[in-house]
């Protein structure tokens, strides 16, 4: 884009936590603004420079726009109006829940590729593979978990500290609880789940969250995204 | 009263809401309308840092009391605004309010009352 008048604006509200999509709207009603301004003031006989210069000073210096934002608490993110329950307290049931869809995907998926083969529902067969049941539920789940939290830390200039809190819960969490699908049922039309805890779990999908954590946090202050979490102008 | 041109930096609680509610009353209009119309019907009395109005709008719309449309003009967003059966009742009050307010200001600007005889 040749001319962002606002970019400023947009960057300072982002880190100050205010909803991608509000700011995005702001920028773009203040960007149209400035356009009918400047269209203005070329019409008046203004060089384009001199049109553009005033049509900025008209709508206001990015302070007096941030200080107006401000007050408008309601349109911050919900992760940086509450990052105690976005960050510590969602995470899990928000694991729970996404394993509890991704079961309800694999089974919908069996019985679809078993209806499609056209198996009899009372024939006996093997059943899915094991990793088609098994991965989903022990890597797939934590990893775009982890991810996604990553994401919304960043997208939502949020601490790194509360994206490394959900990680190490979501790592407890999927280290500590099986959540299982029986595929021996799913060509007979049943789908039985399988929900238990275990203190310790040896597997790898415990270490997946910190990982993902790891790289989010190391590509982020490559990048100098970290840093910028906290400011504001 | 404000410098023709500049935006008064105390601008009054209520006022703005006031204004744009009332204004869009009569037709829905966007953002760079709106201020012009404000200008307009106030004599440029009342000015505002432009930018400043949006804030406004979208926490009106979120308390219901407008509603908006978008539209591409040229590749750019442009929202429209207009008011809701919420939004005049909510002009009806703060309009009853304001009045209130401002002929009580108006009495004590005429001064004390003359004093009257006690019979």
């Amino acid at each position: 884009m040749k001319n962002r008048p606002f970019e400023t604006l947009c960057v300072a509200l982002l880190r100050a936590g205010w909803s991608p999509r509000y700011v995005r709207r702001y920028v773009a009603e203040l960007s149209d603004h400035y356009e009918s301004l400047a269209r203005e003031y070329r019409a008046d006989g203004l060089c384009l420079e001199q049109a553009q210069h005033r049509a900025r000073k008209r709508i206001g210096d990015d302070a007096s726009l941030f200080e107006s934002v401000l007050v408008q608490r309601r349109f911050q993110s919900f992760a940086r109006r509450r990052p105690w329950v976005a960050f510590v307290l969602l995470p899990i049931p928000i694991a729970f829940l996404a394993k509890v869809l991704a079961g309800l995907a694999l089974a919908g998926g069996g019985l679809l590729v078993a209806s499609v083969a056209g198996a009899p529902a009372h024939e006996t067969s093997p059943g899915p593979p094991t990793w088609y049941v098994h991965f989903p539920f022990a890597y797939g789940v934590p990893l775009l978990v982890a991810v996604g939290y990553c994401l919304i830390a960043h997208r939502r200039c949020c601490s790194p500290n509360w994206a490394l809190a959900a990680c190490a819960i979501l790592a407890v969490y999927v280290g500590g609880v099986t959540f299982q699908l029986d595929s021996t049922l799913l060509d007979a039309g049943f789908v039985r789940i399988g929900y238990g805890r275990h203190v310790f779990s040896p597997n790898a999908r415990l270490l997946i969250p910190p990982l993902v954590f790891a790289a989010y946090f190391g590509i982020s202050r490559r990048l100098g995204g970290i840093s910028a979490a906290k400011a504001a102008p | 009263m404000a410098e023709a041109g500049r935006p008064n930096p105390n601008f009054m609680n209520g006022v703005p809401e006031l204004l744009i509610l009332r204004l869009l009353l009569e037709r829905e209009m966007y953002g760079y309308q709106l201020v012009r119309a404000i200008r307009g019907a106030t004599g440029e009395a009342i000015a505002l840092g432009e930018g400043v109005i949006y804030p406004a709008l979208h926490a009106l719309e979120a308390d219901g009391a407008l509603a908006s449309r978008r539209e591409t003009v040229a590749g750019r967003t442009r929202v429209y605004y207009r008011v809701t059966t919420g939004g005049r009742r909510r002009l009806g009050r703060i309009t009853k309010d304001y009045s209130r307010i401002t002929g009580a200001i108006r009495d004590v600007l005429r001064g004390p009352p003359s004093e009257k005889p006690a019979f």
